[in-house]
């Protein structure tokens, strides 16, 4: 079971990856960032709007969950636009 | 005097920017002072309608007849209104029972007892585009002399209605804010009874309604929609580990 934001020596590595991924990924797409929170919100989302800007300019970091979340919104969104 | 009563407009125009909590309450706002330059007795219905990139548009009316008109113009996909904005260009009709552009439209409006319409462009910026319109019950009613008094109203919203959308540039369409909360509720449900069945935490819940979506190619929120209507947890399958 892992604590929530777990980040353990190794894990450290993982997230900062992840995180500079999402947040690439997220200034190709050009999405708002409140589009994106609101969808993200809509999904079960637990971060507040501040941090997610802060996460995705990589200056925070977020529990695995979240990351998870933010990641598919993105992907819900982007899909949901070429439909 | 008419110059003070321009000053007194914009007055209202700005301090209507600083007290809006979002742009739809401020083209509210700048509908109703539109509609109280043509007279307060409320023979004269105002909208303004806001088109964005992207499509998602903002309607604000003085009256309920009047959304219901402009709402009427966005079904039939064109009118005089749209066209004013979209084309920056001013319509004017002055007797809608001899005028046969937009047919579909103008006899929807008849219906709503319309029989006169003004359509004024508003200048905005390069990603949007806004029109004032007036709806009237009575021919003829818009003469020279109102014409070249919205005509400048249009010119001096202008400024203020480009800095409300810088202000408000972000904002969420409306649409989109229902939509998240009722995603959201259903998949807090739907995390509510994973948690109960599996008597897990809301971490992992939220983790195998991802895993169903991802696996099954669905949205996370048809998933949670399955869920709640009863069909059996996703995390079944995946107990086989």
């Amino acid at each position: 079971m892992y604590p929530y934001g777990a980040d353990g020596p190794e894990g450290s590595d993982f997230a900062a990856e992840v995180r500079r991924g999402t947040a690439e990924r997220f200034r190709k797409t050009d999405l708002p960032l409140a589009k994106l929170w609101t969808y993200y919100y809509g999904l079960g989302g637990g971060i507040d709007e501040m941090s997610l800007d802060a996460y995705l300019h990589e200056a925070l970091d977020i529990p695995s969950g979240q990351v998870a979340l933010i990641a598919m919104a993105m992907t819900e969104l982007i899909e949901g636009e070429t439909l | 005097m008419a110059q003070d009563s321009r000053l007194t407009t914009l007055d209202r125009m700005q301090d209507l920017l600083l007290e809006s909590p979002g742009f739809p309450e401020f083209l509210l706002g700048l509908a109703t002072i539109s509609a109280s330059l043509l007279g307060s007795d409320g023979t004269v219905t105002c909208t303004i309608t806001v088109e964005r990139d992207g499509g998602a548009a903002t309607v604000a009316s003085s009256t309920e007849e009047g959304r219901r008109l402009d709402e009427t113009q966005y079904s039939f996909g064109d009118g005089p209104c749209l066209t004013a904005a979209r084309q920056q260009r001013l319509v004017l009709i002055a007797d809608l029972e001899n005028d046969e552009r937009w047919s579909d439209y103008l006899e929807a409006a008849l219906q709503e007892g319309v029989r006169s319409v003004l359509a004024v462009p508003i200048p905005t910026d390069a990603f949007s585009h806004a029109g004032l319109n007036c709806y009237a019950g009575t021919v003829g009613a818009f003469t020279a002399e109102t014409v070249g008094l919205l005509e400048q109203h249009a010119a001096a919203m202008s400024r203020v209605l480009r800095i409300a959308l810088r202000l408000h540039g972000t904002d969420i369409h409306p649409e989109h804010l229902r939509a998240a909360l009722k995603s959201r509720a259903v998949v807090d449900a739907a995390v509510s009874l994973i948690m109960l069945q599996q008597h897990g935490g809301r971490e992992d819940a939220l983790q195998i309604l991802q895993l169903a979506a991802k696996s099954s190619n669905r949205r996370m929120h048809d998933i949670a929609t399955d869920i709640v209507r009863g069909a059996g947890l996703p995390g079944a399958e995946q107990d086989e580990r």
